[in-house]
């Protein structure tokens, strides 16, 4: 009998490490790689420590949001800086609905929503003398958001917003500081342009004659030595330029001759965080050479996840540099600015696609 | 006249020649006391005969007496239990494995060598002429050289162990004689394969059957391209086996340094195209030492080069360029990538690859329906927009109610259709997370109609609003691929299941799902998988409770306690419907943009899509991917259809699988039913080469598939030490230069261990002792029957 034991315990033992064995030969028979990720992917180690670098911002935003869902400033309740902080939410996939950052996504929109007035202005409680810029930010925001949050409101509200944008439009195509239409610079034109796109892509109303009419000013703004004015007859700047060429991208020119013309211009530009508007140029920078692809996106990429993420804070932030009036006591400005920059990486706005 | 005795107790014939044989009582008492009373009872039995059988002649008398003396001492022997103990020692040497490399990358010259001072060694060691012989000379020469020149050493090692030789390639293969694998020959049966490090380390464990293995000698570039990964099986050694040690000592063939090399790592094409369509081909090129240096990037068919870029290399990040092939002509297409070689590159042949690509003058009407605008809408919009293939009607119910049309006049507003020919106007319907007010339970029930007798394709995405939980009760419901949880809250209550902030989701592929066209980026399924399963994770999904019988569940979601279907697909009479459980397919788009998730809402379309109107009646196969490596599975499926067009109901068909140039008939393939008309498979080729899979029903179909390796072997043309060095290290060993080889006799110790097995066999069991017995009772009968005693 005891034998018999015996001999059954050790038929189950073998058998056991029979199975043990084969189940470990099963997980490990994969393709040996020598590479972390498939060989289309990028770089694994950088793809990781860029969305990490994105997530300490995302957790820096979410963190100094108020409770009413604005976020601080140095500009005080602003739609503006509400609107890019969502937007560098939002582009990390933090979409209203779910997610750990539901509540502060959906709270942000809810107190741009409620900003709304008659005209279907975003009025920040602290403007600054150009309500047209918050007001683009806030509605590039809004409708983004829209998809997430499927209600007959959300889309009057943003419907709305869209329909004060076309209102404001100046005879040149252009749009300016104020809510009528008047004068116009590259500057708030662009922040116009980025918002109609993305209403178009959601489907709510916009006049093509919008739009054509505003591709009209942008190329009025052409340097004549490359790169793009900020008003028609002007001299280039480097961050006009970069919205000048975004723009005309997103509007389809990709083959213009003033495209390269103001690649090249950026070409002779030193990139660094000392130049003037240097958040609004590193953002708008990266989406430009990211649509233009090939050599001007790889040569251009590295030096900017370089400094972004040799820059950033131990707390997430990155500094304002010479935009730090826009950031106040906190950096969010330049935090979520930041974050969008990197988040052009992850292609998840609908408004940017190619 | 014990082997006698041991063939006749038919003992075990491994102890045919058995150390020691031991013959010994059980109860040895029993026959001492037995064997002593025999005595005065044989005697007094001698004299009971005399007694008692006077008339019979001494010697009757004497066998009477021989017989029952003899019974009786049977019976002592018997009882005293009589057994035999053989015992059999048997020595095993340790096992010592000699494994040489001789994959595609062991072709490949050894290296740059530019110091002779540091190279003398190595060059005295291979008896190369010279340091310009050594960098032309392949890595293989150079083992073989090495190995050559080792007779003491193998001499050493035959005598101490059981060396065993083997070849490493795809496959190991065991080679009886050790010259073979350190001869000077030029002939290899693994010109062109791949290597499997880790499958070669398993093969010796198994060879060597529970014995020991003192060393195994690995003389290899260290490049594992197939099979298992190298520092896995060992870290599998050190868990299972503990500290039962099997030292791996590795010797590097080849150069540290690597030679300047362009290598274009990956190519993204789509596998079919519509004519007239411009299709991305995205190249994926990497580089070491030739950074800041312009190339060219050519797309080629034939001798014409359809299109270029020119790039510049950075060794520190990979570079994608995208290469647009115009389909302008139906059929199947060769087309190469090439990266224009650089003339200090050694490595030439990881410049170029070839892809194949299917343009079609197919078609497909598309109508999608939505309610609002997703991410993933906004995505597909565009890429619907942008795809020559289709012709795409969107409706947007938000939009409608914006305009002002009340819910129950949203159908009626939309323009949708009213019935079955309606529906099958279009080939594909794709349902986004629209609500019964817009798809009416009249609307389902013709749509359900229009799939099952019309084939109509059908796309479901779900979402949190009303898609699938609002249509639980409907029409709709039926011809869903998946079971999903019944919301009992009150209409409108939001569906679906959302993750923990801190667990999020995670979508996996199946087996089923790395092979389907939807999700067919590579020609390869384990490639597939590798790419798909490093999707981001999500927060939200509809809450499926099972897969439908008859479904195939292509990718799960992943959960932090469990895993349930998410894509899955059914057949639904002559249709198809393809579910989609989550509307974040936008986050495919991380890091690589729409390249990934515009092929799969491509592909799902055209693969769930009614037939185009000249194919309906016809018989369809399809293999997927179109071209695999040799081993890997192919999936095949038909669609059978009679003379009338209708599907036929057999259980299997056969497809013939042919090979190109190949004498002969080919293989027999056997198809199972899947659902009316349907019929699947999984099919694998061993060897490389184009392969036809023909039907021959009532109406002919063919498809092709070509096997041909993954090129990965010469991908990266590195000698990898770092490997190398890590397996030494996990079991004990270490790296071995070339030059030290003979140093090996002293490295690798082990002992003879002797196996003695014992077995005892009872003697008297058997049936001599049975006829004895017998037959000794019979003589004794017959002796008094025949005396007339009895």
């Amino acid at each position: 009998m005891r034998r018999l034991l015996r001999h059954t315990l050790v038929r189950h033992a073998a058998l056991c490490g029979a199975i043990c064995i084969a189940l470990s030969g099963a997980s490990d028979h994969v393709i040996a790689q020598t590479d972390a990720a498939p060989d289309l992917l990028p770089d694994a180690q950088q793809t990781r420590r860029v969305e990490a670098a994105v997530d300490r911002a995302v957790e820096y935003l979410a963190r100094h949001q108020h409770a009413d869902g604005s976020w601080p400033s140095g500009l005080g309740k602003n739609n503006g800086i509400n609107g890019v902080c969502l937007l560098a939410m939002l582009g990390r996939g933090h979409v209203p609905g779910r997610g750990p950052y539901r509540a502060t996504v959906e709270r942000a929109v809810a107190f741009i929503a409620a900003t709304q007035d008659e005209m279907g202005m975003y009025r920040s409680p602290n403007p600054t003398h150009g309500p047209m810029y918050e007001h683009a930010y806030a509605t590039l925001a809004m409708v983004e958001a829209y998809g997430y949050l499927p209600s007959l409101f959300m889309r009057k509200n943003c419907q709305r917003a869209i329909d004060l944008i076309v209102k404001a439009q100046s005879r040149n195509g252009g749009w300016r500081y104020q809510p009528y239409p008047g004068d116009a610079d590259l500057s708030v034109t662009v922040m116009q342009l980025v918002a109609l796109r993305a209403a178009t892509n959601a489907r709510l109303t916009v006049p093509q004659e919008t739009i054509k009419r505003a591709l009209g000013y942008v190329k009025a703004c052409i340097a004549e030595e490359g790169g793009f004015a900020y008003q028609p007859y002007g001299a280039a700047g480097p961050a006009r330029t970069t919205a000048g060429i975004l723009s005309m991208q997103l509007l389809g020119e990709f083959d213009h001759p003033a495209v390269e013309a103001a690649f090249k211009y950026l070409d002779k530009q030193k990139y660094a965080p000392t130049m003037e508007h240097y958040w609004y140029f590193s953002y708008y920078a990266m989406q430009a050479n990211y649509q233009a692809g090939g050599d001007r996106w790889a040569n251009w990429h590295p030096k900017v996840r370089t400094l972004m993420l040799g820059t950033q804070n131990e707390d997430g932030s990155w500094p304002g540099y010479g935009d730090a009036k826009y950031n106040g006591s906190t950096n969010c400005f330049s935090t979520a600015m930041g974050a969008m920059t990197l988040e052009v990486y992850l292609h998840y706005l609908p408004a940017y696609q190619r | 006249m014990n082997r006698l005795w041991l063939k006749l107790i038919r003992v075990d014939e491994s102890f045919a020649e058995p150390s020691s044989i031991d013959w010994f009582f059980t109860r040895p008492w029993v026959a001492i006391v037995g064997g002593l009373l025999l005595i005065p009872i044989a005697w007094w039995i001698v004299q009971r005969h005399a007694r008692a059988l006077p008339h019979l002649s001494v010697r009757s008398r004497t066998m009477l007496s021989v017989c029952r003396v003899g019974v009786l001492a049977l019976l002592v022997l018997v009882l005293a239990d009589p057994h035999v103990r053989l015992t059999s020692t048997v020595e095993h040497k340790p096992v010592v494995a000699l494994i040489v490399d001789e994959s595609a990358s062991m072709k490949l010259p050894a290296g740059v060598y530019d110091d002779a001072d540091a190279a003398e060694p190595l060059i005295a060691a291979t008896r190369v002429k010279s340091l310009d012989d050594l960098n032309t000379r392949s890595r293989l020469d150079l083992a073989r050289a090495a190995l050559g020149l080792q007779d003491d050493l193998i001499d050493d090692l035959s005598q101490r162990f059981e060396l065993r030789a083997y070849r490493l390639g795809r496959k190991t293969i065991r080679e009886v004689d050790i010259v073979s694998i350190t001869g000077d020959t030029d002939a290899t049966s693994f010109a062109d394969d791949e290597t499997a490090i880790g499958d070669a380390l398993r093969r010796v464990v198994d060879d060597a059957a529970g014995r020991t293995v003192a060393a195994v000698i690995l003389v290899s570039d260290g490049r594992s391209t197939f099979g298992s990964d190298p520092r896995q099986v060992v870290r599998g050694w050190a868990a299972r086996d503990g500290d039962q040690g099997r030292p791996i000592w590795a010797v590097p063939v080849g150069s540290d340094v690597t030679a300047p090399d362009a290598v274009l790592l990956d190519v993204l094409s789509p596998g079919r195209v519509t004519q007239g369509d411009t299709a991305a081909v995205i190249a994926t090129v990497g580089s070491t030492g030739l950074s800041d240096r312009k190339v060219q990037v050519d797309l080629v068919r034939g001798d014409d080069v359809i299109d270029s870029s020119s790039i510049t290399l950075q060794d520190a990040e990979r570079r994608q360029v995208q290469l647009d092939y115009r389909a302008a002509t139906p059929g199947r297409h060769a087309l190469t990538v090439r990266v224009s070689p650089q003339p200090e590159e050694q490595v030439k042949q990881n410049n170029a690859q070839t892809i194949e690509v299917e343009t079609s003058d197919d078609r497909f009407k598309v109508l999608y329906l939505e309610s609002v605008p997703r991410w993933d809408f906004r995505f597909l919009d565009h890429a619907l927009r942008r795809d020559g293939g289709t012709d795409a009607t969107l409706v947007m119910s938000s939009q409608l109610r914006a305009a002002g049309v009340e819910p129950d006049d949203l159908p009626a507003a939309a323009k949708l259709p009213r019935d079955v020919d309606g529906w099958s106007d279009y080939h594909v319907v794709i349902l986004g997370d629209v609500s019964p007010a817009l798809l009416t339970s009249a609307a389902q029930k013709s749509l359900v109609e229009a799939v099952r007798r019309r084939a109509v394709g059908l796309i479901v995405q779900a979402g949190p609003t009303a898609m699938p939980h609002a249509f639980a009760a409907g029409p709709l419901n039926d011809l869903l691929p998946v079971n999903v949880r019944r919301t009992s809250d009150a209409r409108g209550a939001p569906g679906g299941v959302e993750a923990p902030a801190y667990a999020p989701f995670r979508l996996k592929l199946s087996g089923e799902g790395a092979l389907h066209p939807a999700f067919q980026l590579y020609d390869s399924g384990p490639k597939n998988r590798a790419v798909w399963d490093l999707m981001p994770t999500f927060f939200w999904s509809s809450d499926v409770v099972e897969a439908r019988p008859g479904a195939t569940v292509l990718a799960r979601r992943v959960a932090a306690r469990d895993e349930t279907p998410l894509i899955a697909e059914q057949p639904a009479g002559k249709g198809r419907v393809f579910y989609v459980g989550y509307d974040a397919t936008f986050r495919w788009r991380r890091n690589i943009g729409e390249h990934v998730f515009e092929r799969f809402w491509g592909q799902a379309i055209r693969r769930v899509a009614r037939p185009q109107d000249k194919d309906a009646k016809q018989s369809r196969i399809e293999v997927t991917p179109q071209r695999a490596e040799p081993g890997e599975p192919v999936a095949v499926e038909l669609y059978a259809v009679d003379a009338g067009g209708e599907p036929i109901d057999a259980e299997m068909v056969k497809v013939k699988v042919t090979r190109d140039g190949a004498a002969g008939d080919g293989e027999s393939l056997t198809l199972k039913r899947t659902g009316p008309g349907r019929y699947r498979a999984v099919w694998r080729a061993e060897s490389s080469g184009r392969f036809a899979l023909t039907y021959d029903g009532v109406s002919r179909s063919n498809a092709s598939v070509r096997i041909a390796g993954s090129g990965r072997e010469l991908r990266r043309p590195i000698v990898d030490r770092d490997t190398l060095g890590a397996i030494g290290d996990a079991t004990g060993g270490g790296l071995i230069e070339l030059d030290q080889l003979a140093t090996l006799a002293d490295r690798i110790e082990g002992e003879v261990t002797r196996d003695t097995r014992t077995i005892e066999r009872a003697v008297w069991d058997h049936w001599l002792t049975l006829v004895l017995i017998v037959g000794l009772y019979c003589v004794d009968v017959g002796i008094r029957r025949m005396t007339g005693s009895m």
